[in-house]
């Protein structure tokens, strides 16, 4: 005890936050963080890097002593000489908004839905700082320093678009002047323009304001463009730290080495995805050893014989990882791996498949009050697709991106425009017969986005996978649910298991077997990796462009990630407003962007990823 | 705004249309004639019968009983009372006022009680408030309106003496002392399930990322209270307090008769009992009004509170 107060006296003269030994636990006693430390300085940027089940978000929660119900901390967490965990919540009050803010993911449930944009801003003001004049005057200010026009002041929150949102919510964070900003995943709801727009927001305030930030992020990229120093986590405990120049170069744990690679690469095809294999496990299951020694290449029995500690590896970096003298060299030939490129495979002379010409679909949008609107979401979009090639489609929310997907399966039909996809005539699916319905439904399957609202979550994956079986008929000729779980890489005994026992990288594989079950000749996959992890991101990916292969089907890849893109599409589309700007060979397009709108995608790519890529 | 308020109107004189038309069928299905109740224990002659078939329109085809009811209705005459000839709009109207004074009192005890406790329970989810709160709306849920009235009647009227048991009392302190058991009696049932609904409003609208942040910034306790929690939670409370006050109307019935009110519901059971047809079918198109209305203004009170209801597209 004596040992923490001298290191809090001595942190407290010069670091803004200190946090030693902070653990999380929920009311029956399951660990979810373990002892993570972390020291911050006035005017410094720490990013906090992890994927989902790492416990980052509960750590910046528990700062802030906002822990969700139900979760307890113990530890020290001391914010300018405030010891924030055990202070009373009347104290924690006065703190938040003028010492700390926390800024969260989601843009679209982090406001009022009831009240203005200028409300939010009056009310994240500390009381009597501003005098009732000047109110409005205040309101603009603070709205012009996030980049929001004055008039925003009296519009609601569902009349602003996602990046607008994370704007207002960060003015809002801001109105305090507080020392630390926490901005938990602010960019990942976001479309890339508006990811980068934001990050650099953000990157900019904090410079002017010289303001302390932290920067929670699954994408390491984004974390090396933004901050000073980077904690990696996993598992509920820290697992390296160190400066970001000096981890952009190289890294100090496997999960480091194994986080950078998975991320795919911009630049150029990877003719092989690396992933790390496996899932996170549980914090409690890993206290007694390396957490990471499940999914490791280099563990060894040293791993598994105590929990690691963090250990000073010079470069004022540390490191969790016991082997990490005898790895080292290896591990940065790992890293230099990454930077391997491929060529596509060559899908040979193929037929057409999919013809689309002329499409034309607008939504009508009738409020109870006003007048009915007619808002355009396609106007003429044509483009072909032939037997097992895959075509990406890329555009920001509101393109028209997912009309056309909706149009493919019949969910909604077109004004005018053909969609022919072989001898079928699918422009209008009213018109179709039941078994050209039934046909066209088996030949054009659909892998969603949310693998988490996509499967029945009252049904186990082996009912869910037996419906399809029945529908196409193949029962008899002796597939089984083992043989479709096995083909996207799952155990046969997941087939018991409900889709909640499931990570969502194994959802979205067995939401793929689902697909992939009625033989389809076209797969459309809608953001099919967005919600996934890094890792998981990965292995999905690599399941998909086997599957193609081997299957030889074309897809329909539809996606806001260029570097997704890159590694499954021959060909891509760039849709603006309902429009296709531009369209190519990934490489021609990607390289040498010819529209406006795809140069700036592109070169906002490059900044979100540091430019180092 | 003028234009909503026009098709909400149109609609609302549609359905009460097609509602007429349903009890009007209904009624003149059901079986007694209306000629042999009024005659009751006078000797049948053939021109009394006559007479009375004429006077009611018995022997007309049904759509002409129907369109004569209509026309009259409209210009707000319902028939007259076969038990008392009076004009059915008169009975009704002499019975209305005090029946709308029970309902309203009973409401206005239902949203102190409900709403506050059902935000305090759902704030403190799983502590002694709301465990206690929880369990009592459990118990007074499943307890029907004429089982409390009479539980009621006696513990405070029989035992303590406290509140009176029966008839309607004079003044307006006089008939709020009168109508506090019957307020309570109708309200308690109702009071629960409010209760239930707030909580779980509540409870969803504490755990959304916006109250989060809200407290994240330092807002207070008192604005998160009431502009965060109260104003959101209020859209499903009131879209569920206009079928709960529904649902009272049916209560209002039998407390009524338990306490010898002479309400729109003693009258109600009087002219069913008695056959009186003209009556019953006044009634029911008041029934059918009074709902139509509760659910208009809980639409109307929906557009107040909710800017997206009033903006946003069905698409």
């Amino acid at each position: 005890m004596t040992g923490l107060q001298e290191r809090e006296d001595l942190t407290t003269a010069e670091n803004l936050l200190s946090v030693s030994g902070l653990t999380i636990r929920t009311g029956d006693g399951r660990t979810l963080v373990r002892e993570v430390s972390l020291e911050l300085r006035r005017g410094e940027t720490l990013g906090i890097v992890g994927e989902s089940g790492s416990g980052k978000s509960l750590t910046a929660r528990a700062i802030t002593g906002l822990l969700p119900r139900g979760l307890e901390a113990s530890g020290g967490a001391v914010l300018d000489s405030i010891s924030t965990l055990d202070a009373p919540e009347s104290r924690l009050r006065k703190i938040r908004g003028r010492k700390v803010a926390l800024l969260m993911q989601d843009p679209f449930t982090m406001l009022n839905p009831l009240q203005t944009a200028g409300t939010h801003i009056i009310e994240s003001l500390p009381k009597g700082a501003i005098k009732r004049g000047a109110v409005g005057a205040e309101i603009e200010r603070r709205l012009s320093e996030v980049g929001l026009a004055a008039d925003v002041a009296e519009r609601y929150p569902f009349q602003l678009s996602g990046g607008m949102r994370q704007r207002l919510a960060t003015a809002c964070a801001l109105a305090g002047d507080p020392e630390l900003l926490i901005a938990d995943e602010p960019t990942t709801a976001l479309d890339v323009t508006t990811q980068s727009e934001v990050l650099n927001l953000l990157r900019e305030i904090q410079a002017e304001r010289h303001m302390a930030l932290i920067l929670i992020t699954h994408d390491l990229g984004v974390a090396f463009s933004v901050c000073d120093r980077i904690q990696v986590m996993y598992a509920g405990s820290t697992v390296e730290e160190g400066p970001a120049q000096a981890l952009v170069k190289t890294a100090g744990h496997p999960y480091t080495v194994g986080l950078k690679r998975a991320e795919p690469p911009f630049r150029h095809y990877a003719p092989e995805l690396s992933t790390i294999p496996g899932r996170v496990p549980s914090a409690d299951s890993v206290w007694k050893q390396c957490a990471f020694a499940a999914r490791c290449s280099w563990v060894s029995d040293q791993c598994l014989e105590e929990r690691p500690s963090l250990q000073p590896v010079g470069d004022m970096r540390r490191t969790a990882c016991v082997r990490i003298d005898e790895i080292d060299e290896e591990l940065q030939a790992e890293m230099g791996i990454i930077a391997q490129e491929g060529k596509l495979p060559d899908i040979g002379a193929a037929q057409p498949l999919l013809e689309i010409s002329d499409l034309e679909k607008s939504y009508r949008v009738s409020p109870l009050l006003g007048r009915t609107r007619t808002v355009p979401a396609l106007k003429g979009v044509s483009f072909g697709l032939r037997t097992g090639e895959a075509l990406g489609l890329v555009g920001e929310t509101g393109s028209g991106k997912s009309t056309i997907a909706r149009l493919l399966l019949g969910l909604t039909s077109a004004e005018s425009g053909r969609i022919i996809l072989g001898d079928l005539d699918l422009s209008s699916y009213k018109s179709l017969s039941g078994r050209e319905r039934r046909e066209a439904r088996r030949r054009i399957q659909m892998v969603f986005q949310d693998p988490y609202s996509s499967l029945n979550p009252a049904r186990t994956i082996g009912g869910t996978l037996s419906e399809v079986l029945q529908i196409s008929g193949r029962r008899k000729i002796g597939t089984s649910v083992a043989d479709l779980l096995t083909q996207v890489g799952l155990p046969a005994d997941y087939a018991s298991r409900l889709p909640s026992g499931l990570s969502g990288g194994e959802r979205q594989r067995v939401a793929i077997a689902r697909a992939l079950t009625l033989e389809p000749d076209l797969l459309i996959c809608d953001e099919p990796v967005a919600a996934l992890d890094v890792s998981a991101q990965a292995q999905v990916l690599e399941l998909l462009r086997d599957l193609r292969a081997r299957h030889q089907m074309a897809m329909l890849f539809i996606t806001h990630d260029l570097a997704v893109v890159r590694q499954v599409a021959e060909r891509l589309i760039v849709l603006r407003h309902g429009e296709v700007v531009e369209s190519g060979s990934v490489e021609q397009v990607l390289e040498a962007p010819q529209h406006l709108y795809t140069k700036k995608l592109v070169q906002a790519v490059q900044q979100t990823r540091g430019e180092g890529d | 705004m003028v234009v909503f308020l026009a098709k909400r109107l149109a609609s609302l004189i549609a359905v009460l249309f097609i509602v007429s038309i349903l009890i009007f069928s209904l009624l003149a299905l059901s079986p007694g004639s209306i000629v042999s109740t009024l005659i009751g224990t006078r000797p049948a002659t053939p021109e009394l019968i006559a007479a009375l078939e004429e006077r009611y329109r018995v022997n007309d085809p049904y759509p002409v009983q129907y369109w004569h009811w209509l026309t009259n209705a409209f210009q707000g005459d319902l028939g007259h009372s076969v038990r008392t000839g009076e004009p059915v709009v008169s009975v009704i109207a002499s019975r209305l006022p005090l029946t709308l004074q029970l309902g309203a009192y009973a409401l206005i005890l239902v949203v102190a009680v409900g709403i506050p406790l059902g935000m305090l329970a759902g704030m403190r989810r799983g502590r002694p408030v709301d465990r206690i709160t929880s369990t009592v709306a459990i118990v007074a849920m499943s307890a029907p309106a004429f089982a409390v009235a009479i539980l009621l009647i006696w513990v405070f009227g029989v035992w303590l003496e406290w509140l009176p048991v029966y008839g309607a009392g004079d003044g307006f302190f006089g008939r709020v002392y009168h109508l506090t058991l019957p307020a309570v009696s109708l309200a308690v049932a109702m009071a629960a399930v409010l209760h239930r609904q707030t909580r779980a409003a509540t409870m969803h609208v504490m755990d959304q990322d916006y109250v989060t942040f809200a407290r994240s910034r330092g807002v207070s306790r008192m604005r998160i209270l009431i502009r965060y929690a109260l104003r959101n939670t209020s859209l499903p409370i009131v879209t569920s307090a206009g079928v709960i006050l529904i649902v009272a109307l049916s209560g209002a019935v039998l407390v009524e008769r338990v306490f010898a009110l002479q309400g729109v519901g003693t009258l109600m059971i009087e002219s069913v009992d008695y056959n009186d047809l003209p009556v019953v079918q006044g009634l029911a198109m008041l029934l059918a009004l009074l709902i139509i209305i509760i659910n208009q203004l809980v639409d109307l009170l929906a557009l107040v509170i909710d800017p997206r209801t009033r903006m946003r597209g069905r698409s």
